[in-house]
């Protein structure tokens, strides 16, 4: 999806947010390649909505730099703020105004605007434009939103959680819809989700924030083969674990060891083959299980997925 | 993009306007004896327009409660302007839309001076001019009788811009929050209360209008939008 040729639509550079001593957002460091569909992930209170206000020049960061289509977000000219689109989470739209208002008003702030598009995108949710928007439910608020949102043709869309509070169906119906426009136009996504399911179906590439840190930042399919359940079955209780590279967390149920290691390979099995073991079972998981397996586990010491190549680093926080 | 934002605030803030509208036409229209209400009206009596009964009155009953209304209604308007965009988080969707910061709150605030011109300054205009037409009133009329008015309407325009800055103001309401509205409603009645308006009067009117436009911008610029 992404070209190697074109710069990163998004450049992070050491940013930090705290609000008195506690740090929100520590030191981030990320770039968002051209052409990305990028999932933002943690869990509640990880730094995700005050990163993406940030991106968007919402909050003011205490320190470093973010870059949007090259362009500083603290002196973003107005032309490129017109090519990226925010769907701010909750989807705020005035409740006073139609759908058709709403439209119009919008409309008023970009050179170009397809009305067509627009049109299609109301008429595929079976909305009308004289439906105000304080009658809307929640999902069809996110419908005018996104309907909004690609009008201008941005080439940048950054989501905050749009798919929070929206039924099972909605949210199929508009991550569908989302899916179509970014294949017919190749844009840059960055979403932040809790929804594993819809980041798995979507992202080619995500992040994981933990306690305001970027703990992953690599391919969705590396980062889901990568981690790893490993279910260690002994005749009697199961000896602590002493401990080995890429070690997220262990924990014992009954006659069993568990473990969760980011890249398995030969060492850790040397490791586990020495605790003497009946039979070892090595689990492949799904990204929802991955995460959580990964975010439960002792923060501190959590392996780091690096942009590069993936490798596993010790954290040293 | 201007009209469409100056569309937006006067629809935003269209019910308090027109309540504004109505309070300051049954005032002044009494004074006229063309009040819009005439059950709750008292008439104009042998008042004098635009002047106080007493010689050493600083306001008449009319202009205190004038000026009461202008107040209360620039107040509501500019705390209007600001609270509801941050509590409905509509703020995210606006200031973001392709136009600089400082032209989107320009934008509000021109939205907010035109509703206090046409809420109070349009009515006070009308009254000035049936004063000032000869045989609608038998008394004496010069149009600086009208000056200590239109201060009112300065004040006015001033604790507006002193709603708003409280209205952005990221502080905690038990706490300095309301300074900028307490401050400028003191100051402006200080000012409003000067006998003479002398053209040092003038300078720090408009010194005050022009810092409280400053920081509304300076703290929009700066804060952070929850």
């Amino acid at each position: 999806m992404s070209d190697e040729t074109l710069p990163d639509a998004i450049i992070i550079e050491h940013l930090s947010k705290s609000y008195g001593p506690k740090w929100v957002v520590r030191d981030l460091n990320l770039k968002v390649p051209t052409g990305c569909v990028y999932g933002f992930l943690g869990r509640n209170g990880a730094g995700k909505s005050t990163t993406i206000k940030m991106l968007t020049g919402m909050t003011p960061p205490d320190a470093g730099q973010v870059r949007l289509l090259g362009d500083d977000i603290s002196t973003i000219s107005p032309k490129t703020r017109s090519r990226i689109a925010y769907m701010a989470e909750g989807h705020p739209l005035y409740s006073w105004m139609t759908i058709g208002q709403i439209v119009q008003f919008t409309q008023a702030f970009y050179e170009h605007w397809d009305h067509k598009l627009v049109d299609q995108v109301l008429d595929h949710f079976e909305l009308s434009k004289k439906q105000k928007c304080g009658r809307l439910s929640r999902g069809q608020q996110a419908q005018v939103s996104l309907a909004l949102a690609m009008a201008p043709d941005p080439e940048l869309l950054i989501l905050d959680d749009p798919t929070l509070g929206l039924d099972t169906v909605v949210r199929r119906e508009f991550l569908e819809a989302l899916i179509q426009l970014i294949q017919s136009r190749g844009r840059t996504i960055f979403f932040s989700s809790h929804v594993l399911g819809d980041v798995e179906r979507v992202a080619t590439r995500i992040g994981v924030m933990v306690d305001g840190v970027l703990r992953v930042d690599c391919p969705t399919e590396t980062f889901r083969e990568s981690v790893r359940k490993i279910v260690v079955g002994f005749d009697c209780e199961p000896p602590d674990f002493p401990g080995c590279e890429g070690l997220v967390t262990w924990r014992k149920v009954g006659t069993e060891l568990e473990l969760v290691i980011v890249n398995w390979g030969p060492a850790q099995q040397a490791i586990v083959e020495s605790l003497e073991p009946r039979w070892t079972d090595v689990v492949d998981m799904n990204l929802e299980d991955a995460f959580i397996e990964y975010t439960r586990g002792s923060k501190r010491s959590l392996p780091i997925f690096h942009r590069e190549n993936s490798r596993v680093d010790r954290a040293a926080v | 993009m201007w009209t469409a934002l100056l569309s937006k605030e006067l629809r935003e803030c269209g019910i308090f306007a027109g309540l504004a509208l109505l309070a300051q036409m049954q005032l002044l229209g009494s004074g006229m004896d063309l009040p819009l209400i005439p059950l709750v009206s008292t008439g104009r009596g042998t008042e004098i327009p635009l002047l106080a009964k007493r010689a050493f009155d600083v306001m008449s009953d009319r202009e205190i409660v004038f000026i009461t209304i202008a107040i209360i209604s620039a107040i509501v308007i500019g705390l209007n302007q600001t609270l509801m965009e941050s509590w409905r988080q509509t703020s995210l969707f606006l200031l973001h839309r392709p136009m600089p910061r400082s032209q989107i709150f320009l934008g509000k605030l021109a939205a907010g001076g035109l509703i206090l011109l046409v809420t109070s300054a349009l009515p006070l205009l009308i009254y000035c001019l049936w004063a000032a037409t000869p045989g609608t009133h038998a008394s004496p009329f010069f149009w600086s009788m009208t000056e200590p008015w239109w201060r009112s309407v300065v004040v006015a325009f001033a604790c507006y811009l002193g709603a708003f800055l409280t209205g952005i103001r990221p502080a905690n309401w038990i706490g300095s929050r309301t300074w900028p509205l307490f401050a400028v409603v003191t100051m402006g009645l200080g000012l409003k209360l000067f006998p003479i308006w002398t053209p040092m009067v003038y300078v720090s009117s408009i010194a005050l209008i022009a810092s409280l436009v400053i920081s509304i911008l300076g703290t929009a610029r700066l804060r952070e939008y929850p």
